[in-house]
């Protein structure tokens, strides 16, 4: 069984329409899990509107990591076995991503899986930003496009379980208690 | 010490408060619809209905809309948020096995 | 909408304050050793019991039962902190567990462990508490927590070195 996850956070402008992920509809067939997210920038102002009513800091954190987004896509397989989706979807997704303005700025790979940060500049600043990731049961696609501020993105840590940046040099106590959501 | 039999004997199963399972049972029928009264009153009372859905359908079709906006909105809520932590998830795991790499590196 | 095969789902919802007594202490006990706070454990205890309900067509035995409010519960927790950022002594002081069978030494000892349990963090402490709580194979864990089998494995693994070294930082035999 594979696990295949594709994040992808495109630069300002419409790249969500370039990439072309229909080919991945097919899935949907082989799983009872599917997510399918599509928000324009309506849907993102509106649901944002309600996340900062939150009053909750996190809530804030979210709304300002997602104020310069146009839009989000997620596509989300979870698949009962291995090989429900095929290497070639994979490629195919890659070779998207091999494009002027794309290049891999992360990988952490593992015995089954792979993840892969990709980031499409325009001009001075980060324009989108694409993480693919392959493991053995699930197949995920996000989709964003717009400006994304990674500062804001990062001070997201520990919100979703992402934990922030860390010295690795830094004591194991203090690496723990930083560990806890 | 077996460290492990200890942690099981710590980690035991834990009875909630009393009246649980109660608490629950009066949330469940909270839920559900009451059987719907079909006696019928005095005429003032049928007039006083009667203008009472007059001044809620008046008042309806906005509160309607509010409600459907709003709807709306906390739909895109839950989905931002879906997206946002798979996304952070997956940008979570990718620190994380680099610090770990990093970590055996060294 | 999946079928229902040994407890249609009338039945099911008509034997259902039964199965909450049978499962309480399950569900009650993994919010609890997760949560460190008695009032947070029962009100998520309470929502997942609730979803079950609302869910009743979908569960096929009692088994499947048993295997979708660990699931739920792992999942309402994970999220519970996530969102709340609770820190997990912060309820020390609301939790009074039962005393434990064995003397004063056994119980400061449950509740020194307890502690450090809660002190690790979330995936891993929900890992921990499934293991020796539920008494959970890796694999099982895994289908609890939607995750690899090796990850589960590795999280438990993980998980009592970390708990071994509180353990010897604060003077306990381990």
């Amino acid at each position: 069984m594979r696990t295949f996850t594709l994040l992808v956070c495109l630069a300002s402008f419409g790249l969500a329409q370039q990439l072309d992920l229909k080919f991945l509809d097919h899935l949907a067939g082989k799983t009872d899990e599917v997510v399918t997210l599509t928000l324009g920038e309506d849907l993102l102002k509106l649901g944002a509107g309600l996340i900062v009513a939150d009053k909750d800091p996190d809530s804030r954190k979210v709304k300002d990591a997602i104020g310069g987004l146009r839009q989000i896509l997620v596509r989300s397989y979870k698949f009962k076995q291995d090989g429900e989706y095929s290497p070639a979807d994979v490629d195919k997704i890659y070779a998207q991503l091999k494009g002027p303005g794309w290049s891999q700025v992360l990988e952490a790979r593992e015995k089954k899986g792979r993840t892969t940060i990709h980031m499409r500049t325009s001009q001075n600043a980060a324009g989108g930003m694409v993480i693919v990731s392959a493991e053995p049961r699930e197949l995920t696609v996000v989709a964003i496009t717009g400006s994304i501020d990674m500062e804001k993105l990062g001070q997201l840590g520990g919100n979703f379980g992402i934990p922030e940046v860390k010295d690795a040099k830094k004591p194991a106590a203090k690496q723990e208690e930083e560990d806890l959501l | 010490m077996d460290f492990e039999q200890e942690l099981k004997r710590a980690l035991g199963r834990q009875q909630p408060p009393a009246g649980f399972a109660q608490r629950v049972m009066a949330r469940v029928e909270r839920r559900r619809p009451s059987p719907a009264s079909y006696r019928i009153g005095p005429r003032w009372a049928q007039w006083a209905v009667a203008a009472s859905l007059i001044v809620a359908s008046a008042t309806g079709t906005s509160w309607y809309r509010q409600r459907q906006e709003r709807a709306r909105a906390e739909e895109a809520r839950q989905q931002i948020l879906l997206a946002m932590r798979v996304t952070a998830e997956k940008i979570g795991h990718v620190q994380q096995t680099i610090k770990r790499i990093s970590l055996e590196e060294n | 909408m999946a079928q229902t095969v040994d407890l249609p789902a009338e039945r099911w919802r008509a034997d259902f304050p039964a199965l909450i007594e049978r499962h309480q202490a399950m569900v009650f006990g993994i919010a609890v050793h997760f949560l460190r706070n008695r009032t947070q454990a029962e009100d998520i205890a309470q929502d997942v019991f609730l979803e079950l309900y609302k869910n009743a067509g979908r569960i096929e035995s009692d088994s499947h039962a048993v295997h979708w409010l660990r699931k739920v519960t792992a999942r309402k927790c994970i999220d519970h902190i996530r969102w709340r950022r609770l820190r997990p002594w912060h309820g020390l002081d609301e939790i009074a567990e039962p005393a434990a069978p064995g003397g004063q030494k056994d119980l400061l000892l449950s509740r020194g462990l307890q502690r450090m349990v809660a002190s690790l963090p979330g995936r891993m402490r929900m890992a921990v508490v499934l293991r020796f709580q539920e008494d959970l194979a890796p694999a099982e864990i895994a289908a609890v927590m939607d995750t690899t089998t090796a990850s589960a494995k590795s999280m438990v693994h993980r998980g009592l070195e970390l708990l071994r070294e509180k353990m010897q930082r604060a003077g306990v035999g381990g």
